[in-house]
C-alpha cells in the first residue's frame, strides 16, 4: 500500500508531462459502436467479467452514478483509456466532504464534482498527512481522514486507468532523422511506446555518448542531439508513470494458464509475462487505440470482435443482466402492485385492478428470479454468498410466499403483503448496490456449493417467512385498529399467521441447525456463540417463545400478532444488525448508514406496534362497555 | 397450502440434489490422475511461431529446424549484467548434449559487442560456444525479441519441448544446473 502510494507523487507529477505526448482523438467518441467493446473480459475483483461492469463499478466508485455527462460508463472508460489528456480534465471525482474540499483547496460549486487535474495540486499537498495515517489504527481515523484516504486511493486508481494503454496508444514524439527510417520500415503504423521500445537501447547509447562528449547541460547540445535525449527522457517518464499498473487485467497469462490468472498490459512488459499471445492482444490493442483516434468504426469494430475471438469468453448474459437492471425493475413492478392493492382495497376490490395488481407482482417475481438466475449462472453459485445477495434472495421468496398466501386467502391482502415487502427488500437492495460491483467472490470457506445451498437458503427462506408472518400481523393489527376486519376474514388470518410461523419456525431452526454441521464441517465446532448464530437462534426462540404463548393460552391474540409483528425487527436484527458488531465469522464491519437505518426501524416499529395495540386495546373497551351498557 | 409446501419442499430438495450433483463432479476433476492432468497441460501449451534467424557467423536458420530437440531460447544482451553473469552456466548446461539446443538471442546494436564479450569468455565457454547446438545471433532492432516474444525485461529464457511447444518461460538469471532445472529439462 505504501509503495503503492510512493508512486503517486511519481505518477502525478509525470502524469502532465505524458498527457501532453499522447495524441487526442479529433471527434466525438459517439461515432464508435461500443456493443463489442463492452463485452471484452476482464479479470477484476477476483473473477472475469465484461468490460461494460468494470466501467460500471469504477464509474460508481469515482462518481456515484453510473453515467457521466450523458455518457453511458463504457464510452467513460473508453474515452480514459484512450484519450487519457481528455479524461484528466473531467470533472470525475465527486467529493462531497466539506471539510475534504477546503483542505484540498477546492472552489465551491453547486455539484461537488472534480477534474483529476483540479485535485492533483491537493493530492499533492496532503500526501505526507495521508502517508501518517496508514501507519495509524482503523479506530483511530476519523471520517474526514478516511475520506481523505479514499480519495487517494480513487485518485490513484483513476491514474492507473488512465495510464493502462499507454504503451500501445499512438505518440505525437519528433524522431530524430537518425531513426526516421528505422521507423519507416517497421510494420507498425503508427508510433507507441511499443514501437520505440525497439530503439531503446541504441538511443541509450546515443545519449550516453552525447552526455560524455558534451555533459549534461542541453544547451550545449545540436537540435538532434536534443531531439535524441527528449525522446529518451519521454520514453523513461512512460515506464516510471506505470510502474506497478495492474488495474487493466484484460490479457490471460500466457505462461501461467490453468491457474486462471491474467495480467495488464504493462505487467506482459514489466514481469517479462511477453509471447506470441501476448503480442496478439497488444496488436490488437494498439489497433483499436489508432482506430479511436482515426474515429475508425469499422476498424475499431473488427479490432473488438477479434479480441473477443482471441479471449473466448462471452458475456452476453451478464450485459444483458447490466442492461435491464433486473432488481430496480422488479422494484417498479412491485410498488405499482403495491400501490394498485391500496386502490383496490379503498374502491372495495376492483376486479379489473385485482387482475392488473397480480399480474404486476407475476411480472416483478418473474424479473426478480431472472435476475437472480443470471447471477447464479454469472458466479457458478448459489445466490446468497453476501448479505446483499440474501436481500436479493429474500426479495423473491417473501413476495413469492405471500402472493402464494393471496390463493388461499383472497381477499388481496396477501397481494397487498408482497408488493410491500417486494417494494421495502428492493430499496433496501437498491441502497446497497451503489458500492459498485454486486457480484463478489466468495472467500473459500462460503465457496462450497452443497452448505450455501442448504444452509444459507434454508436460513434466507426462513427469513422470507417471517417477513411475511410480520407483514400478515402488521395488517392483521391495522386491519382491528381500524375496525375494517371483519370477524371471518380475522379469523382466517390468523389461522394463515399461525401456519406462517410455524413454517418461518421450520426453515430458520432446519436452518441454524444445518449452520451448525456446516461450521462443524468447516471450523471444527458445531456452536461458537458468533453473532450470527446467535441471532439465529434468537429468530428461533422469539417464535417458539410466541408460539407456545399462543399455544398454552398464556398470550391473547392480540399479543400474539404484537409478537409477530415485532418479528421483522427480530430478523433485522439476526440478519444484518449482528453484521455490524464487527466481531465473529460474518462480520462484513460497520456501516453507519446501516446502523442508523436498523435503528430508526427499529424505533418506528416499536412506535407502530405500540401505538395499534393501544388502539385495539381501547377499541376492545369501548365495545365491551357498550356491550355492557345495552 | 399443503400442495404450496409440498411444491415448495420439491424445488428445495431438486436444489439440494442439484448442488451435491455439482459439488460431486467439480470434485471428479480435481481427483483426476495426475498423469492425465499433467498430459493435459502439456497438450495446452502453445506452439512456437516459426521464425528466422541469421548466426554471428552468416547461418539462417528456422526454428522449426529444430523439431524433436528440446531448446532454449535465450533473449539476452551483453550491456544486461545478469545475461552475462548467466550465459556461461547456459552454455555449460548445454554442452555436450545433443538433443538440447541454446540459441541465444541479442538485443545488442552492433554485432562487435557480442564478438568481444565471446572473446572474454574463459577457453572452455569459447571452445563450446562453436559446438553445433549453440547457437548465437543478434536480433535486428527487437524484430524476435519484441515484435514476435515481447520480451523486454533481459534475460528471458523459454523451454521449447520437442514438439516445438513452449512449455515454461524463466524470467532473469536462474541457476541453470540445478537439479530442479535438469529434472524439468527431463520431463520435457
Amino acid at each position: 500500500m505504501k509503495t503503492k502510494m510512493n508512486w503517486r507523487i511519481l505518477m502525478a507529477l509525470c502524469l502532465a508531462i505524458i498527457l501532453s505526448i499522447t495524441t487526442t482523438a479529433q471527434a466525438q467518441s459517439a461515432a464508435l459502436d461500443m456493443t463489442d467493446f463492452k463485452k471484452i473480459p476482464i479479470l477484476h475483483d477476483g473473477r472475469i467479467k465484461p468490460l461494460d461492469t468494470f466501467a460500471r463499478t469504477e464509474l460508481i466508485r469515482l462518481s456515484g452514478k453510473n453515467h457521466f455527462g450523458g455518457k453511458s460508463a463504457i464510452t467513460w472508460l473508453a474515452e480514459t483509456l484512450f484519450d487519457p489528456g481528455n479524461a484528466s480534465e473531467q470533472k470525475i471525482f465527486k467529493i462531497e466532504n466539506e471539510n475534504l474540499r477546503h483542505l484540498m483547496g477546492l472552489e465551491e460549486r453547486k455539484k461537488p464534482f472534480y477534474a483529476f487535474v483540479e485535485i492533483s495540486e491537493g493530492l499533492e499537498k496532503t500526501f505526507p498527512t495521508v502517508e501518517q495515517l496508514m501507519d495509524e489504527k482503523p479506530q483511530n481515523i476519523s471520517s474526514d481522514q478516511k475520506d481523505l484516504l479514499t480519495l487517494h486511493e480513487n485518485a490513484l486508481e483513476y491514474t492507473q486507468i488512465m495510464r493502462s494503454l499507454s504503451l500501445t496508444l499512438p505518440l505525437s514524439v519528433t524522431i530524430p532523422q537518425k531513426w526516421d527510417e528505422a521507423f519507416s520500415l517497421m510494420p507498425s503504423k503508427t508510433i507507441n511506446y511499443l514501437t520505440l521500445k525497439k530503439i531503446d537501447a541504441e538511443l541509450q547509447q546515443e545519449i550516453k555518448s552525447i552526455i560524455t562528449q558534451k555533459g549534461e547541460n542541453p544547451e550545449k547540445y545540436t537540435p538532434t542531439e536534443q531531439q535524441t535525449a527528449i525522446l529518451g527522457w519521454q520514453i523513461k517518464m512512460i515506464e516510471n508513470a506505470a510502474i506497478g499498473n495492474t488495474v487493466f487485467r484484460v490479457i490471460p497469462d500466457p505462461w501461467n494458464t490453468t491457474s486462471g490468472e491474467w495480467i495488464s498490459p504493462w505487467e506482459v512488459l514489466q514481469s517479462g509475462k511477453g509471447s506470441p499471445r501476448t503480442t496478439l492482444y497488444l496488436d490488437i490493442w494498439s489497433s483499436l487505440a489508432t482506430s479511436w483516434q482515426q474515429q475508425d468504426n469499422i476498424e475499431w469494430k473488427k479490432q473488438n470482435l477479434k479480441l473477443l475471438e482471441l479471449s473466448q469468453h462471452n458475456p452476453s448474459i451478464e450485459i444483458i443482466y447490466n442492461k435491464i437492471s433486473p432488481f430496480f425493475s422488479s422494484l417498479i413492478f412491485f410498488s405499482l402492485s403495491f400501490l394498485l392493492c391500496l386502490l383496490s382495497l379503498t374502491f372495495h376490490h376492483k376486479e379489473y385492478m385485482t387482475t392488473l395488481a397480480t399480474t404486476m407482482i407475476v411480472i416483478a417475481l418473474t424479473i426478480q428470479a431472472g435476475g437472480l438466475l443470471a447471477r447464479i449462472i454469472v458466479l457458478e453459485r448459489p445466490p446468497v454468498g453476501t448479505l446483499y445477495e440474501s436481500i436479493l434472495f429474500v426479495g423473491l421468496v417473501a413476495p413469492l410466499f405471500a402472493t402464494l398466501m393471496e390463493r388461499r386467502m383472497k381477499n388481496m391482502l396477501g397481494l397487498l403483503s408482497a408488493g410491500f415487502m417486494g417494494t421495502a427488500i428492493g430499496l433496501l437492495a437498491l441502497s446497497m448496490a451503489d458500492e459498485g460491483d454486486t457480484m463478489k467472490v466468495l472467500t473459500a470457506v462460503l465457496n462450497t456449493q452443497f452448505w450455501l445451498t442448504t444452509h444459507v437458503l434454508c436460513i434466507t427462506i426462513g427469513y422470507g417467512w417471517c417477513l411475511v408472518t410480520s407483514v400478515l400481523s402488521h395488517v392483521m393489527l391495522v386491519g382491528q385498529a381500524t375496525n375494517k376486519l371483519d370477524k371471518q376474514t380475522l379469523k382466517n388470518l390468523t389461522h394463515s399467521q399461525g401456519t406462517l410461523a410455524l413454517t418461518a419456525l421450520l426453515f430458520t431452526a432446519t436452518g441454524t441447525i444445518l449452520g451448525g454441521i456446516w461450521a462443524d464441517q468447516s471450523w471444527g465446532r458445531f456452536w461458537g456463540w458468533d453473532p450470527k448464530e446467535n441471532g439465529a437462534l434468537l429468530i428461533v426462540l422469539w417464535l417458539v417463545w410466541i408460539i407456545h404463548g399462543k399455544i398454552a393460552g398464556q398470550f391473547s391474540p392480540t399479543t400474539v400478532t404484537m409478537g409477530l409483528s415485532f418479528l421483522s425487527v427480530i430478523v433485522g436484527t439476526a440478519w444484518i444488525g449482528v453484521n455490524l458488531l464487527g466481531v465473529g465469522l460474518h462480520s462484513y464491519g460497520f456501516t453507519e448508514g446501516l446502523f442508523w437505518g436498523l435503528g430508526i426501524f427499529t424505533l418506528l416499529e416499536m412506535a407502530l406496534i405500540g401505538g395499534l395495540s393501544i388502539l385495539i386495546h381501547n377499541r376492545t373497551q369501548n365495545h365491551a362497555e357498550v356491550s355492557n351498557a345495552t | 397450502m399443503p400442495r404450496n409446501i409440498l411444491i415448495l419442499v420439491f424445488f428445495i430438495m431438486a436444489g439440494f440434489l442439484l448442488t451435491l450433483w455439482l459439488d460431486q463432479s467439480r470434485n471428479y476433476h480435481k481427483n483426476q490422475p495426475q498423469a492425465e492432468m499433467t498430459e493435459q497441460n502439456s497438450s495446452s501449451h502453445p506452439k512456437i511461431p516459426d521464425f528466422e534467424f541469421i548466426t554471428l557467423d552468416g547461418q539462417k536458420h528456422h526454428i522449426k529446424d529444430f523439431t524433436g530437440k528440446i531448446v532454449l531460447l535465450n533473449f539476452w544482451a551483453t550491456w544486461c549484467t545478469p545475461c552475462v553473469v548467466e550465459f556461461p552456466k547456459l552454455v555449460d548446461l548445454v554442452k555436450g548434449n545433443n538433443d538440447l539446443v541454446l540459441i541465444a538471442l541479442s538485443s545488442d546494436v552492433n554485432q562487435t559487442a557480442i564478438e568481444q564479450f565471446l572473446l572474454k569468455q574463459n577457453q572452455d565457454t569459447q571452445e563450446s560456444v562453436r559446438a553445433s547446438n549453440i547457437l548465437i545471433a543478434k536480433d535486428n532492432r527487437g524484430a524476435i525479441t519484441a515484435d514476435i516474444f515481447q520480451t523486454y525485461k533481459l534475460p528471458e529464457t523459454i523451454f521449447i519441448d520437442t514438439k516445438g511447444r513452449m512449455a515454461r518461460k524463466i524470467v532473469g538469471d536462474t541457476e541453470w544446473t540445478s537439479e530442479e532445472i535438469k529434472s524439468f529439462l527431463q520431463s520435457l
